[in-house]
């Protein structure tokens, strides 16, 4: 299904709507099954309404019912929507009812004082909204319906003439008889002495049913056929141009079609917003600039604050790093100052190097013993478990405290310690023997027995790795 | 169309048949009994081939009659609608013919033969072309369609048309 603008409907389906409205549509018709209620004058109030109709709809494409009547200068009266109905029940016209929801006034929202007007503001949002009635051309229900009718048409006066009907009814002309009977029974009614049928009730001579409502004799079926035969010729030729038209429609492949309202709505706004971008970008201002300029800032920020170290773990820390953290912090002071003032990323760098290297020489200025350990871990991030820091003397603790009880409960010294040993609060699941140093540190920080772990229980997660400056900015 | 159908027929035998040709009496009086006769449910059952089974007969108290269940194959014929047949005009009249397919009575009406006929009652009634080379009248040889059917319990009536190709007068009797 596409959904089109009315511009771009091919002539054909165009001319073949104003042929049908001027040959078939031209006013509503009456079916059959329902009873005539108007008179003939209130019906020739409305000769050639559908043409014009037709004629209006077929440059347009959904549009509400007023629309129509203004656009038409017609009122918006009962004859309107009869024949707008009319067409849509012939198929010519698709039709959607769409409910307008009713606008919400801003004294709807406030509470009233009086309990009337409470009432009031209920009853009028129980109102239903306004429903405005949607039309337009519907060309494939047309062409269906167009090709359909022809056919029909055709075929019956086709069978007419060739009179094809397998068993002929027998009627009984007597008012007061009125039998049926069918060709199957003609052995049964035949009389051989005149050859013709009789009733069985009442001997009277049988009459043929011709067609509707037609009760004749042979001679009459003959003139019927004839007349028929001459219909059909007529038929043809009149209906030539209409069948060349949908011909020439059937070769244009998809049928145009406007979809429902929703769809056509929706690729009308698409098409509008697209026109708006395209004459936006012919104003030269092109969005690459702004990008450029976002991603100077971004670098300058970036660069700025890549080497301010983390905040280490507790038992990670010495009296350099320290120090080494509170020149880092005063470093970045002064770049971000530097990135504020907008300087050209090449002069940012040249500052970052000095600013690097005086951080290098204020550490080397240090204490001698704190000193390598903190530059290395500044430099390199490498930071290997000194043996005679806390962290080993509290993991070889454990371990030593653990053998005994080992030792003691399973009576064997190598094997996997899985019993849960409650003074020490080690993890059950977690084998002894796989247990290193540092698993072991961190089984006793999780029970939480040992006061000075407690306290470095934040920082154990937050391993420095300076490989990855974006990990290391997250936690600053 | 014909059929060889297999049919089971409970026949009922005097006592003075019982003796060496049994079996013998038993299907010519199946055969007596069945071929010529219409059934609603087959058709018209042409003829009794051959006997499958005889059955253990049944003596019944008070008469002495004895019934046998003989199971035996038989030809019957059904008229199919659209079924093309050959069939001797046996009457013409105003309102059509009729014809006879062995068994099968077919009537043809007026409206069911092509337009170039016309009934003329004049001498012997018959239907006759307006160039009067074809006469459809008692005798002739006409290949018919048959367009619908009628079975009763007792007898099978058709109506055909003559109002299509290939179909019409096929022999003369003069």
């Amino acid at each position: 299904m596409s959904v089109l603008s009315p511009t771009e409907i091919p002539a054909p389906f165009k001319k073949l709507t104003r042929l049908l409205a001027r040959s078939f549509y031209a006013q509503p018709q009456q079916s059959a099954e329902e009873p005539s209620k108007k008179k003939d004058s209130q019906k020739g109030d409305q000769a050639g309404l559908c043409i014009i109709l037709l004629d209006a709809l077929v440059e347009q494409g959904w549009v509400a019912e007023d629309e129509l009547a203004a656009s038409l200068q017609l009122p918006a009266s009962k004859p309107l929507r009869t024949a707008l109905q009319y067409l849509c029940k012939e198929q010519l016209l698709a039709h959607e009812t769409h409910t307008q929801k009713r606008k919400r006034s801003a004294a709807d929202g406030m509470v009233s004082a009086r309990p009337e007007e409470d009432d009031d503001a209920e009853r009028e949002q129980r109102r239903p909204g306004k429903e405005i009635s949607l039309y337009c051309m519907d060309y494939p229900g047309l062409l269906d319906a167009t090709q359909l009718r022809i056919h029909l048409l055709l075929q019956g006066l086709r069978d007419r003439i060739q009179d094809r009907a397998a068993e002929l009814i027998y009627q009984c002309p007597r008012q007061d008889c009125q039998a049926v009977y069918s060709t199957l029974r003609a052995n049964e009614l035949i009389s051989f002495e005149t050859g013709e049928f009789h009733c069985e009730i009442c001997k009277s001579v049988l009459d043929a049913r011709l067609g509707d409502n037609v009760v004749g004799d042979d001679a009459l079926r003959r003139q019927r056929n004839r007349d028929a035969k001459k219909l059909l010729a007529t038929a043809e030729s009149q209906l030539a141009a209409i069948q060349e038209l949908v011909a020439a429609c059937k070769k244009r492949k998809p049928c145009p079609d406007f979809g429902t309202f929703r769809s056509y709505y929706d690729a009308r706004r698409d098409a509008a917003k697209r026109k708006a971008t395209q004459g936006g970008q012919r104003d030269g201002r092109t969005t690459e600039a702004e990008i450029e300029i976002d991603l100077e800032g971004h670098d300058a920020a970036a660069q700025a604050q890549v080497h301010v170290p983390k905040a280490q773990p507790a038992w990670l820390r010495r009296e350099g790093q320290k120090s080494a953290e509170a020149a880092g912090q005063e470093l970045n002071s002064a770049r971000t100052s530097d990135a504020a003032a907008a300087a050209p990323a090449e002069s940012i760098q040249e500052e970052f190097k000095k600013a690097w290297l005086a951080q290098v020489k204020a550490l080397r200025a240090l204490p001698a013993g704190a000193a390598p350990a903190a530059t290395a871990s500044l430099a390199s991030g490498d930071i290997k478990p000194d043996p005679d820091s806390e962290v080993e003397q509290v993991a070889k603790r454990s371990k030593i405290s653990h053998e005994p009880i080992k030792v003691e409960q399973t009576g064997v010294a190598d094997a996997p310690a899985t019993a849960t040993l409650p003074d020490e609060g080690t993890p059950a699941s977690m084998p002894m023997d796989t247990c290193t140093d540092h698993q072991a540190a961190g089984a006793l920080i999780e029970a939480g027995d040992d006061e000075d772990w407690e306290e470095a229980v934040p920082a154990t997660t937050a391993a420095p790795k300076p490989d990855d400056p974006e990990d290391e900015w997250e936690d600053v | 169309m014909f059929y060889l159908l297999k049919l089971i027929k409970e026949v009922e035998l005097h006592p003075k048949f019982f003796g060496p040709n049994l079996r013998e009496t038993l299907k010519n009086k199946l055969t007596a009994e069945v071929e010529g006769t219409v059934s609603g449910k087959y058709g018209f059952v042409a003829a009794v081939p051959d006997v499958e089974k005889y059955g253990q007969g049944k003596i019944r108290e008070g008469t002495g009659f004895a019934t046998f269940d003989v199971t035996y194959f038989c030809i019957v014929m059904r008229p199919l609608k659209g079924e093309v047949m050959d069939c001797v005009v046996t009457s013409v009249n105003k309102v059509g013919f009729f014809a006879e397919a062995g068994p099968v009575q077919i009537f043809v009406s007026n409206h069911l033969i092509p337009e170039d006929f016309d009934f003329n009652a004049m001498e012997d009634s018959q239907f006759v072309t307006t160039d009067e080379s074809i006469r459809i009248r008692q005798g002739t040889e006409v290949r018919v369609r048959i367009v619908g059917t009628r079975i009763d319990a007792t007898e099978m009536f058709c109506v055909a048309t003559i109002k299509e190709d290939f179909l019409g007068v096929v022999g003369d009797p003069t």
